[in-house]
């Protein structure tokens, strides 16, 4: 159909497409191309802090040291469970949230542009508040705990090693629920009302709508949006950078963090750039599942 | 019990539980909110208030005065107009061309596109840095402005493709009988039709460098020219975070996002469901 009436353009010709691509093209190449694949060679060289000029190439001598770097297996521990957790509970309140503001009430557009502020609010701002928030002397957290005697004794929330990460990760699912929700909610709103109503005459429970009916209708846009949270939320560098800086003693430490102190703190540039090319390999597994699903949904 | 009374429990339950899911998402926001108009001595009182007593814009006068807010703004605004305008100008030719020509190479430049998202930027930044101090780029605002088009070109491309590919080509082909060149044809068509969302996706690409904090961090070093997102995580020092003015700089970085929000945002949400759905 799409293929049909492109063809039906007069002055379609190869000539007027690599015009119009090229300037764009060209401007990627020098600015993502390059430095990704300079970057994952440069990990195999050893080169002066900021020089441009390799020195010894020495294979995977970096990759052998990350081996026995205790910082580097923590990062990916810690990368991984912030991810698993962060994702899943962003699914998991984005479906109850978006369920919700399915239903017909008054007042749904402005609950709907409400719930979406924490997405809206840029993060350097989302997290310096919840910074203030988790403060272990004057934060809100404390004050409510201690109020209604939950706690005893003012907790420091971000400056402790048991509760750091878990912190953090409370603040980046906040911020990225409303995203999952709205999406989930462009989703159900596409899931055909017949079949509930088919559902309803034929005596089914609500369990039943939901399980064969709602959730199969948003199966699809789940996946792909579950494949790029995680993505993004492996990524994620702001607010473990700018709540912790991966302290106290490494213990919130994440790869991201970890490669961008390794190169702009400690100055070993080859060693970061393999941690980096570790870090594609592991986001390229989504990548490569997400490319896959996106297809199969134009089909 | 019968359906009408059903109907009412329902309803409520609905309005209880969404009106405590949006306080609890909102909570944060109000409290920034809240505590950049507070005094030192409601911000730090035993008793906390939810909203202030008495309104106060201390904290607002010494981010100006103390803090030198007003020049880290104004490089924001520089850095974040420019990258969209420079993102836009390359990411229109570009999706126009993907999504209306057939050529060798399109699925691969698709799927690349999508992939560039997914980089992780540490790896990338490693040598930017390099090849910026080598060519003088590192410290300026202009070379700034390049870093970020590695993340608001492809996403600028990507979504105004999609948005071309729901465009019908009838006019376009209207255009070709009539004598029009493509390049005719993208500024007397294409583009005042296309306005709307080519804006809508610069408001995107506004608001991801408006808080982008890594590049600016690396690739900037004097204060003079330092992005706000930078200048506010330098506000806290290991001892004594002065929490009002930290408080009232993430409210001003926060104002003019909402602001765009609410202005645009049926053309905000429908490209961010777009663009996460079909990428």
């Amino acid at each position: 159909m799409k293929s049909q009436k492109i063809k039906k353009v007069r002055w379609n010709k190869n000539k007027y497409a690599y015009i119009l691509i090229a300037p764009g093209l060209l401007l990627l190449t020098l600015i993502m191309i390059y430095p990704l694949i300079r970057g994952v060679i440069s990990s195999f060289f050893t080169q002066k802090a900021a020089s441009m000029q390799f020195e010894k190439f020495v294979g995977f001598q970096h990759y052998k040291e990350l081996v026995g770097d205790k910082t580097f297996s923590l990062s990916i521990r810690n990368s991984i469970l912030y991810t698993v957790i962060v994702v899943a509970v962003q699914y998991i309140v984005g479906l109850a949230v978006a369920l919700l503001l399915n239903k017909k009430f008054k007042g749904r557009g402005i609950y709907r542009s409400l719930i979406l502020i924490p997405w809206v609010v840029p993060g350097i701002s989302a997290a310096m508040t919840w910074k203030w928030m988790y403060d272990s002397q004057n934060g809100i957290i404390n004050q409510i705990l201690m109020k209604y005697g939950f706690i005893t004794e003012n907790i420091d929330w971000l400056g402790s090693r048991t509760t750091a990460l878990g912190s953090v990760m409370v603040t980046s699912a906040w911020k990225a629920i409303p995203f999952m929700a709205i999406v989930l909610l462009a989703a159900l709103q596409q899931v055909d009302i017949g079949l509930y109503e088919a559902v309803k005459i034929d005596g089914g429970s609500m369990f039943h709508e939901f399980r064969y009916i709602t959730l199969p209708g948003i199966k699809k846009i789940s996946i792909t949006t579950i494949l790029l949270e995680t993505i993004w939320t492996y990524n994620q560098f702001d607010l473990i950078f700018t709540m912790t800086h991966g302290g106290p003693a490494n213990s919130s430490m994440i790869v991201p963090v970890y490669t961008y102190l390794t190169a702009f703190s400690f100055f070993k540039m080859n060693k970061a750039a393999a941690i980096g090319t570790i870090s594609l390999v592991i986001v390229s597994i989504p990548a490569i599942l997400y490319i896959h699903y996106s297809k199969k949904e134009e089909d | 019990m019968t359906k009408k009374k059903k109907n009412i429990i329902n309803k409520s339950f609905i309005y209880f539980a969404i009106t405590v899911i949006t306080l609890i998402l909102d909570f944060p926001f109000i409290w920034m909110v809240s505590t950049s108009l507070k005094d030192s001595v409601e911000m730090f009182s035993e008793n906390p208030t939810f909203l202030p007593k008495k309104l106060s814009f201390t904290n607002y006068i010494s981010l100006l005065k103390e803090y030198d807010f007003m020049t880290y703004l104004k490089n924001s605004i520089l850095v974040s107009v420019s990258t969209t305008l420079v993102a836009l100008l390359f990411a229109t030719f570009m999706a126009y061309g993907i999504s209306r020509f057939k050529f060798r190479g399109k699925n691969v430049i698709s799927s690349a596109l999508i992939l560039t998202q997914m980089f992780p930027l540490p790896l990338i930044i490693l040598t930017i840095y390099i090849t910026f101090v080598k060519i003088g780029l590192y410290n300026s605002r202009f070379g700034l402005v390049l870093a970020y088009c590695t993340f608001a070109l492809p996403f600028c491309t990507m979504m105004l493709r999609s948005y071309f590919d729901g465009l019908p080509v009838e006019l376009e082909e209207a255009a070709a009988i009539d004598g029009c060149g493509p390049f005719a044809t993208i500024f007397r068509i294409v583009l005042p039709l296309a306005a709307p969302s080519i804006v809508a996706m610069g408001l995107f690409a506004f608001i991801l460098s408006w808080q982008e904090l890594m590049m600016s961090m690396t690739l900037i070093h004097s204060a003079d020219l330092r992005t706000a997102p930078v200048a506010i995580s330098m506000m806290v020092g290991f001892r004594n975070i002065v929490w009002g003015p930290l408080m009232a700089a993430s409210v001003v970085v926060s104002v003019p996002v909402v602001i765009l929000f609410i202005y645009f945002q049926k053309y905000l949400i429908s490209g961010m469901t777009m663009g996460a759905v079909k990428g």
